[in-house]
């Protein structure tokens, strides 16, 4: 009585396995549902840009309706540095630029619009160097830090401020960034360079001139 | 015989329980270290939804999924065939009951629950949120700027060449390429004329190696368009970045076509009126963030305030405030993450079981000590 009982037990367990393995079909299922789309009232001004900001967000959480976009109208423009080559504008990105390596996936350089109070070039740094795994200089010596900065002005007066962080990155292999940090009026471009110490240095020259490129539109 | 009863006693075994308990917390240390590394999806994955696990590629070891089936089995079988069912042993089933509940509560939350997210900017609203891992083809005809009647086709697992029927519209989408994570092209050379038809201006993709976690893929594929009403076969490139559907006009209308990430209706129309913030003082850190949303549910609306911690739920869903983004103007856009998850009250049931079995048992216990310490 006791093996009958345990065999049916054990019986139902597979059969039940059995079902579920069989309901899964693998031929493409369709499906239909209607969506409501409610669109946000446009802004009171320039209703024309509508790029996202701020850190908290995860730019694969860009919103689902937006409007594209518009090349045209992008505040600024620049020149892709041969042989980069140039991806679409995609969500808080104004644009991407692919740098190929043999052997690795591309670097990637972003270069993304942002509003005035992403300008804090404190917060900025401390939260790349944590990126990077380095230790913040502390005290006065992080002011130091800031102040010796390298800064130039770019094509049409844009002043710029240039963060290298190769003299923190220890290890040859490590990761390391550029930075290069412009505001225009109400707007902060942040063009960033990331990968490892070696290549990103080779890169250098490249990103300077894509720097040198940049002017408002 | 013989080997019935070695399985049986295997089963009925508390060095079974026992050994299932360890390696439960071997699977736990392991699992945790590893997302350090590789991220919490691929350690979910790696350990807690596997049935088999090979350390450094070739040693063997149970995954999460073979030891609790065990577990389950074990205190099963401990319960309806080593239990006498007299009162004394009544404190030991409601613990047993507890525990497999508890056990099957996560299975119908693993195997029937649903995560997802939905963005939306103050004043926006919707009633589909999206998949954080999984994307869909979705075809509309454009006729009301407001609804859409969307068919749609779930692009997890899909073989190239296949055809899609849009019978509804009578026409088919037949998948020439599909790649998981790619990237896209623009030509750069403005005399190339386009071979292929998409709405950022997009000519070719390229297959991407991609991360560790699929939340970070962006797909792209190559479709054609059969049964256009005047008979034209048009070669349509969709891209997971696309900011705006590809649309196709024929005789009968204009057919918008999108990969996006796989919607998921949900039973009310959620529209984000208001989204507030507070910082630390002096500082960029929030200290809290709410969101206020109007909830509309078959045509009766009601405003409900979203906060961290706060979560809304109806019926089944679970809106939690997840995170949010300033837009230019000074509107906001706001993230929710929705949970849909049947079990979610079984966690508590079964614990509660289990406790009460607990103090059942213990009272039981002293009650049978207490009646034999008074008769001798």
């Amino acid at each position: 009585m006791l093996f009958f009982r345990f065999s049916l037990f054990i019986g139902s367990i597979l059969c039940c396995v059995l079902i579920g393995t069989a309901c899964r079909d693998s031929t493409p299922v369709q499906r239909q549902y209607t969506e409501y789309v409610l669109a946000a009232p446009p802004p009171p001004e320039d209703p024309g840009h509508d790029h996202p900001h701020d850190g908290m967000m995860d730019a694969s959480l860009a919103p689902v309706v937006t409007s594209p976009p518009d090349q045209g109208e992008a505040p600024f423009v620049f020149e892709t540095p041969e042989p980069w080559r140039a991806l679409p504008a995609s969500g808080m990105r104004m644009a991407t630029l692919l740098i190929d390596h043999e052997g690795m996936d591309p670097l990637e350089c972003t270069l993304t619009v942002l509003g005035p109070e992403s300008a804090g070039l404190e917060g900025n740094l401390v939260r790349w160097m944590g990126q990077l795994d380095i230790d913040p200089p502390r005290g006065d010596a992080f002011q130091r830090y800031m102040d010796d900065l390298e800064r130039m002005e770019g094509k049409d007066g844009l002043q710029w401020t240039l963060v290298d962080f190769a003299p923190l990155v220890k290890q040859d292999d490590g990761l390391n960034m550029m930075v290069g940090i412009t505001q225009q009026g109400a707007r902060v471009l942040f063009v960033r360079l990331l990968g490892p110490k070696n290549i990103v240095e080779g890169e250098r020259d490249r990103f300077r001139q894509l720097l040198f490129s940049i002017r408002p539109s | 015989m013989k080997i019935a009863s070695s399985i049986l006693s295997f089963f009925l075994s508390i060095r079974l329980t026992v050994v299932c308990l360890l390696l439960l917390s071997v699977l736990i240390v392991a699992g945790t270290l590893y997302q350090v590394e590789y991220g919490l999806f691929l350690a979910q994955k790696r350990f807690f939804d596997s049935w088999l696990i090979l350390f450094w590629g070739f040693i063997p070891f149970p995954g999460t999924q073979t030891v609790l089936s065990l577990l389950f089995v074990n205190l099963f079988c401990n319960m309806i065939l080593r239990f006498s069912y007299g009162w004394r042993q009544m404190g030991l089933v409601m613990i047993h009951m507890g525990l497999m509940l508890l056990l099957a509560g996560g299975w119908v939350t693993r195997q029937f629950g649903q995560e997802s997210f939905l963005s939306l900017v103050e004043g926006e609203g919707s009633n589909v949120a999206s998949d954080y891992r999984e994307w869909e083809v979705a075809v509309w005809k454009e006729e009301r700027e407001t609804v859409r009647n969307v068919t749609a086709y779930d692009m997890k697992n899909i073989p190239d060449g296949i055809a899609l029927p849009l019978d509804a519209w009578g026409f088919d989408l037949r998948v020439d390429i599909y790649h998981d994570h790619a990237r896209a092209f623009r030509s750069t050379n403005p005399d190339h004329e386009p071979r292929v038809t998409n709405a950022s201006g997009i000519t070719m993709l390229e297959e991407s190696s991609g991360g560790y976690d699929p939340q970070e893929y962006t797909p792209g594929g190559v479709f054609t368009l059969r049964g256009l009403s005047n008979s034209e076969e048009k070669r349509l490139l969709l891209f997971g970045g696309d900011l705006e559907p590809t649309r196709i006009t024929d005789d009968t209308g204009t057919y918008a076509f999108s990969l996006r990430r796989k919607r998921h209706e949900l039973p009310i129309f959620v529209q984000l009126l208001n989204f507030e913030r507070e910082f630390h003082p002096n500082s960029d850190i929030p200290k809290s963030f709410s969101s206020l949303i109007e909830v509309d549910v078959q045509g009766v609306a009601r405003q409900v305030t979203v906060e961290m911690n706060k979560p809304f739920r109806y019926q089944g869903y679970t809106f939690y405030q997840a995170s949010y983004a300033d837009l230019e103007q000074g509107t906001q856009l706001s993230t929710f993450a929705i949970a849909l998850n049947y079990g979610r009250i079984i966690p508590y049931v079964a614990t509660a079981m289990t406790f009460l079995g607990l103090a059942v048992h213990f009272l039981i216990q002293l009650y049978v000590r207490k009646g034999s310490r008074d008769r001798s």
